[in-house]
C-alpha cells in the first residue's frame, strides 16, 4: 500500500485523541494485516473518491470502554447506542483529520458503522491492501486497520 | 437565545452543549440530520446553528443552501471534520458564517461562536 495513504492515519489518531481526550498515543511500527486481530469494538469508516477503501479503530472491549469515559465524561454500558455513537464519531474524527492530508485528492468519507461483538475481525476487499498501525494510550492498546487504494492521481501528503 | 446543534451523532451534540452551558447558553434544540433540522429550524427559529457536513439523509452542506433560500441572516457555524481548503470555501460560499474543524477544544469553539455572536451583534 502506498505509505502516503496510511501514515495521515498515525498522525490523526494522535491529533484527535490529544484534542479531544487529552490523551497521548504512542504509534507503533506499520504491519500487514495477515490474518487479522481479534477485536470486541470497531468503529468502520469508508473512503471513496480517489482513494478508495476503509479505516477502522478497532478496539477491546476494556480498553474502548475507558475511551470512551474519557470521551464522554462518563461511563457507558459498551451494549448502548451512545457508547457505539462515541467509537463511530472518533473514527469520524480520526478518518477525516487523515482525509485532509491527502492533499489534492478528492476524497469523500461515509457515516461511520460501529461493530461491538467479542473476537471479530474486519475484513476488507481483497484486492485492496491492508495494513495495521499499533497504537498505545494510557488506557491500552489498539489498532487502526487501514485498507485503501488510490484510484487515480498522486497522493502528496501535506506539510 | 434559541441554539439548533445539527450533528448525527449525539456524543457530539452534548460535548457541543457543555461548551454551550459553560457560554451561558441552555435554549438548545437538536436535529440529527439535514432533513430534521429544516423541519426544527421552521417550528423553532433558531438564532445560532452549529451544523456538521456528512450526516445521512441529508448533508450539512445540502441543508445550508435550503435553509439560506429562506433564511439569509442567521448565523450558522460549520462544526465538520471536512478540513480541506475547498471545502471550507464551498460552506461559505454557501452562506456559512464561521468553521470550526473537529477535533477542536472547548476554547476553539467558544471563540468561534462568541466572534460569530459579535459580528451579528454589530
Amino acid at each position: 500500500m502506498d505509505t502516503q495513504l496510511f501514515l495521515p492515519f498515525a498522525e490523526s489518531i494522535q491529533s484527535v485523541f490529544s484534542t479531544m481526550l487529552a490523551l497521548d498515543v504512542t504509534v507503533g511500527d506499520v504491519e500487514p494485516v495477515g490474518e487479522g486481530e481479534d477485536h470486541d469494538v470497531s468503529g468502520i469508516i469508508g473512503l471513496s473518491g480517489d482513494v478508495t477503501g476503509n479505516a477502522a479503530l478497532c478496539f477491546k472491549t476494556d480498553t474502548a470502554s475507558k475511551i470512551v469515559e474519557s470521551f464522554v465524561g462518563m461511563a457507558m454500558d459498551p451494549a448502548s447506542e451512545d457508547f457505539s455513537d462515541a467509537i463511530g464519531e472518533l473514527a469520524n474524527m480520526v478518518a477525516g483529520s487523515a482525509k485532509a492530508m491527502y492533499d489534492g485528492l478528492h476524497v469523500s468519507l461515509t457515516c461511520p458503522s460501529v461493530v461491538v461483538g467479542l473476537n471479530h475481525k474486519v475484513r476488507s476487499q481483497r484486492e485492496i491492501p491492508a495494513v495495521k498501525v499499533p497504537c498505545e494510550c494510557a488506557h491500552g492498546s489498539f489498532f487502526i486497520e487501514v485498507s485503501l487504494k488510490r484510484t487515480t492521481g498522486e497522493a502528496q501528503v501535506a506539510a | 437565545m434559541k441554539i439548533m446543534l445539527v450533528d448525527d451523532s449525539r456524543t457530539m451534540r452534548n460535548i457541543q452543549k457543555n461548551v454551550l452551558a459553560q457560554l451561558g447558553h441552555k435554549d438548545i434544540v437538536e436535529a440529527a440530520d439535514g432533513e430534521e433540522a429544516l423541519k426544527v429550524a421552521e417550528a423553532e427559529s433558531p438564532e445560532l446553528i452549529l451544523l456538521d457536513w456528512n450526516m445521512p439523509k441529508m448533508d450539512g452542506l445540502t441543508f445550508l443552501k435550503n435553509y439560506r433560500v429562506k433564511d439569509k441572516t442567521t448565523p450558522i457555524i460549520m462544526v465538520t471534520t471536512e478540513a480541506e481548503k475547498s471545502r471550507v470555501i464551498e460552506a461559505i460560499k454557501a452562506g456559512v458564517n464561521n468553521y470550526v474543524i473537529k477535533p477542536f477544544t472547548p476554547d476553539v469553539l467558544q471563540t468561534r461562536i462568541a466572534e460569530t455572536l459579535e459580528k451579528k451583534a454589530a
